[in-house]
């Protein structure tokens, strides 16, 4: 018997990691999206950015570079009186008065002292936006992601029954697509959006659910090219049964492009996740995304605070260029005949 | 010769068949002006939002009317020739209707000149509680108080159509000219409804005719009449030629702005022939209209341009060196938290749920919600009463307002609002679920306002959630009783205490009452001071009622915002009015001045 494994040749995907690894550009990106990462993982275990909510500045503290800003002085005060005797019969609570008073003492909080400055700003109820920017961060890639891989897992589906079984389950699922696809976009997902309401989960699914059409036309059209390979054929052949030949043959052949579809709808995914929370169909009033910050900021730019839009449009517009360059450099790695180098 | 001759001859035989005072508004003057919220339509009966009202207001006329430049507002006659006389001690108000006002010239007219007379006022009132005019908006204004009305209503309930052929004792055209108004009970703000942009005069022959399309085919007596209508985009008012034409003079005894009267005085109005109205309804894109001096003038400007062009109150050097003309005031309005009486969590009288609503009032935070919230752009409230009305008092100080959530955590904890499970949030006495729902609105970027709304309850350890609908399914519901807790304004409809009390009058719970607020000394309190003139009896008894209505906390009251007004140096005559409607007759520019700014 002589042995198969005489001369190794590398798999596919240890191939594909080696080239995307030699590319600078690619390890560079890599790196950036890690640090990403690890924020958005520290964020949601609560190690960084917990107490993003509060307010810890005075209302629109400038970042330190710039230094303390004038305050306006416009606003009211609001004069505490004690009640008068018509007022004290007039009150239920009044014969408790003493006793309230009292238990009152247990919830006295001390008075935080406002900074005049933080590293980033503050915003109008004077949060710090260097927290705030960190937990949006993590709402906003948690709806990415999450929104990429239900709309990629819809869409490969799909696209595989459709390809592999054509015929009248094929026009069904086309007839879908094009119910899906002859609306504009932005006006479909706010339909979902406003049919389903607002909060973090319902902005994936409203993502997921509208954003399926490209991966099934693309894997639609990869299991039609494939569904007459030889090695299918063979599998045919062999009595594997539809469900073999769809998930266990063709799938690791088209594998690929539906990673290089996932990283692109994450980017997508983000950006619309921007757009439907500032249409104010997003994420809800206890949470933060870079959407809510962005739409902020329109009145802020106003009275002339471009901190928090620097710090936002920083952040987000590295993340989406790094997410988007590494896509690329991915779509080269994992096709070996795309040789752009 | 010949040609001056006949040119002459045209002008006497004119002159001859026109009013003395005929209008003289020149035509091509046009006024930008803009409204910041949609329109709905110009049936006096059948609309009353904010934008409809606007511009109805300038096409019919109303018996009386507030004046443009006292302050505080002033009643005084529209078609009226004086005011009203007054006898049976309150109970009957007789109105002369200045002889020779005609509605402006329609087709239902058939050519001929149509003179307004008392018919149409007994005819327009009572269109006001027909419910077929989309379920009667105005209604409030007259239900109960007129003889024979409240029949008219019940019966027009059961056959499903209002009888207007059939005389009622309490609208009466006594003869052409003379409107009698008769009472079940005394009421001295007959005056101030009068005066309500609602009670204008429309004619039934043109009503009949237009049926539904009377909406977009107003036709009045007012100062100016529609031109061009397309729907939440563009109106365009012309004068209206059969106008009669007016002149300004002070009312005695009115304190008003005196350089503005200068420059009115002396002059028949109106001079602008044409009011050229867009909806916008983005602040930004507002202001860049008037920034690049598209608009002539900016009634309301959003929060934050308020506090761009004037950050302290007073207008920025380089806006004051361009000349703008810029006021920002105090207008009779009243905002505020309020909770549903008849909710089985938050409403109720029995001491639990009075301590709830008590402690979720000591975590409010007034002060935040002007100045941060609101940018500055409101002053916080004190009593259900708004500024610049009758009633109002602006050094009063309510003592039950104070920001002490410390407080408010002792009186959940005494009335047994406990944390039974040991998440963070209180349930309700006997370890009930405690969840309360906040009404909101979905359309309007609400986002700080919802945050100080969780930052509130937070601070109470009480979960909350905001139930977000469009405004008319949040009016609906709001009307119906089918909510928890929401939030509520008003807009006077007339500057009276009455005005802004009324709105939590027992027996108005429903549409009127959203809170369905019923205290009995209130409703006692809120009947005689509706039938009293104003005293300072009448402001004590007002004062109570503000502190109950505090102490039980069916509402927590926010603030009465302030209006930023901004004009282009152009204007002439130009005075915001605290009523927040414009007085459009009464505005001028100076032509030349305009054009080599603009061009236009």
């Amino acid at each position: 018997m002589t042995t198969m494994t005489e001369k190794v040749s590398p798999g596919f995907w240890r191939a594909a990691g080696k080239r995307l690894w030699a590319d600078k550009l690619a390890r560079g990106c890599l790196f950036i999206l890690a640090v990403y990462f690890v924020l958005a993982l520290a964020s949601t275990m609560g190690w960084l950015a917990k107490d993003w909510n509060k307010q810890v500045a005075v209302s629109w503290a400038a970042p330190t570079m710039v230094g303390k800003q004038q305050q306006d002085s416009h606003g009211f005060k609001v004069e505490v009186i004690a009640p008068d005797a018509e007022a004290r019969a007039l009150d239920p609570l009044t014969p408790f008065e003493a006793e309230l008073t009292a238990a009152a003492k247990a919830y006295q909080q001390e008075a935080v002292v406002l900074a005049d400055t933080l590293p980033l700003g503050a915003d109008k109820v004077g949060r710090d936006i260097g927290s705030k920017v960190i937990k949006a961060a993590q709402t906003s890639i948690t709806v990415g992601l999450l929104a990429a891989l239900l709309s990629v897992a819809i869409g490969t589906v799909f696209g595989a029954v459709g390809g592999y079984f054509g015929g009248r389950l094929g026009d069904a699922l086309e007839w879908l697509y094009s119910v899906f696809t002859s609306m504009p976009y932005i006006l479909l997902v706010l339909a979902f959006a406003s049919v389903l309401g607002g909060g973090v989960h319902t902005v994936i699914l409203v993502l997921g659910f509208t954003g399926w059409t490209g991966t099934y036309r693309l894997i639609r059209s990869e299991y039609i090219k494939q569904r007459s390979r030889d090695y299918v054929l063979a599998a045919s052949a062999i009595g594997a049964s539809d469900a073999r030949k769809m998930f266990l043959h063709i799938l690791p052949n088209v594998s690929h492009l539906i990673l290089v579809q996932l990283s692109q709808d994450v980017v997508n995914f983000i950006k619309a996740e921007v757009i439907l929370s500032f249409l104010g169909f997003g994420v809800p009033v206890e949470a933060i995304s870079w959407g809510i910050m962005i739409n902020e900021v329109m009145p802020e730019l106003v009275l002339g605070k471009w901190w928090q839009l620097a710090t936002v449009a920083t952040v987000m517009s590295l993340f989406v260029v790094a997410f988007g360059l590494f896509t690329d450099q991915l779509r080269d790695a994992l096709d070996p005949k795309a040789s752009r180098r | 010769m010949k040609f001056a001759t006949f040119a002459s001859l045209v002008c006497l035989v004119a002159a001859a068949f026109s009013p003395a005072n005929a209008q003289v508004a020149d035509m091509n003057k046009i006024l930008y002006a803009y409204l910041r919220g949609t329109e709905t339509g110009f049936d006096p009966a059948k609309y009353s939002d904010t934008g409809s009202v606007e511009i109805f207001k300038s096409i019919y006329e109303t018996l009386l009317g507030y004046d443009y430049l006292a302050r505080p507002q002033m009643l005084v006659p529209g078609a009226a020739e004086a005011m009203p006389e007054v006898s049976e001690g309150g109970r009957r108000y007789t109105f002369k209707i200045r002889p020779g006002i005609y509605f402006s010239d329609d087709a239902v007219f058939k050519g001929r000149k149509r003179e307004l007379v008392a018919q149409d006022y007994v005819y327009s009132l009572q269109r006001l509680v027909d419910q077929n005019n989309r379920g009667a908006p105005w209604d409030f204004l007259f239900k109960g108080k007129i003889i024979g009305l409240d029949e008219k209503i019940a019966e027009a309930k059961r056959t499903g159509k209002f009888n207007y052929d059939k005389p009622i004792e309490g609208f009466k055209a006594v003869d052409r000219y003379t409107f009698q108004v008769n009472l079940t009970r005394p009421d001295y703000l007959i005056p101030q409804m009068m005066g309500s942009p609602a009670t204008g005069a429309v004619p039934r022959e043109a009503v009949e005719a237009y049926g539904d399309d009377f909406d977009g085919h107003p036709v009045g007596t007012g100062p100016y009449r529609l031109r061009e209508w397309q729907r939440r985009n563009h109106i365009v008012l012309e004068a209206n030629p059969n106008f009669r034409g007016i002149t300004y003079t002070p009312p005695a005894g009115a304190k008003v702005d005196e350089p503005i009267a200068a420059q009115l005085a002396g002059k028949t109005f109106p001079r602008i022939g044409v009011i050229d109205i867009r909806v916008i309804e983005v602040p930004q894109a507002a202001w860049l209209a008037f920034d690049s001096k598209q608009l002539d003038v900016m009634q309301e400007m959003g929060t934050a341009y308020a506090r761009m062009v004037a950050p302290d109150g007073v207008l920025l050097q380089k806006y004051q060196d361009r000349k703008l003309q810029f006021y920002r005031e105090s207008q009779g309005n009243t905002y505020w938290h309020m909770f549903n009486m008849d909710d089985p969590v938050v409403g109720g009288y029995t001491p639990e749920k009075i301590g709830l609503r008590r402690a979720i009032s000591y975590a409010y935070d007034q002060q935040w919600e002007a100045n941060i919230v609101k940018q500055g752009q409101a002053m916080p409230a004190q009593t259900p009463i708004g500024p610049e009305v009758e009633g109002y008092d602006a050094s009063y100080r309510n003592s039950f307002y104070r920001l002490d959530p410390a407080y408010g955590n002792a009186i959940l904890d005494k009335y047994g609002y406990k944390d039974c499970d040991n998440d963070g949030f209180r349930e309700a006495p006997g370890c009930q679920p405690l969840l309360i729902t906040y009404l909101d609105q979905s359309n309007r970027d609400t986002r700080d306002y919802d945050e100080m709304l969780q930052k509130m309850m937070g601070s109470l350890g009480i979960r909350l959630k905001m139930d977000k609908k469009t405004f008319s399914d949040l009016v609906k519901q709001r009307q119906a009783g089918q909510y928890m807790m929401s939030f509520g304004g008003w807009n006077l409809d007339y500057p009276d205490a009455e005005n802004f009390m009324q709105l939590l009058y027992g027996p108005n719970a429903g549409p009127v009452n959203e809170a369905r607020f019923k205290n009995k000394e209130f409703d006692q309190l809120y009947e005689q001071i509706a039938s009293m003139p104003p005293s300072a009896e009448r402001n004590a008894k007002l004062i109570r009622m503000s502190k109950i209505v505090a102490a039980q906390a069916p509402w927590i009251l926010t603030n009465h915002a302030l209006f930023s007004h901004i004009a282009q140096p152009w204007m002439i005559g130009y005075r915001p009015h605290p009523s927040s409607k414009e007085y459009w007759q009464y505005y001028d520019y100076d032509q030349s001045m305009r054009r080599s700014m603009t061009g236009r």
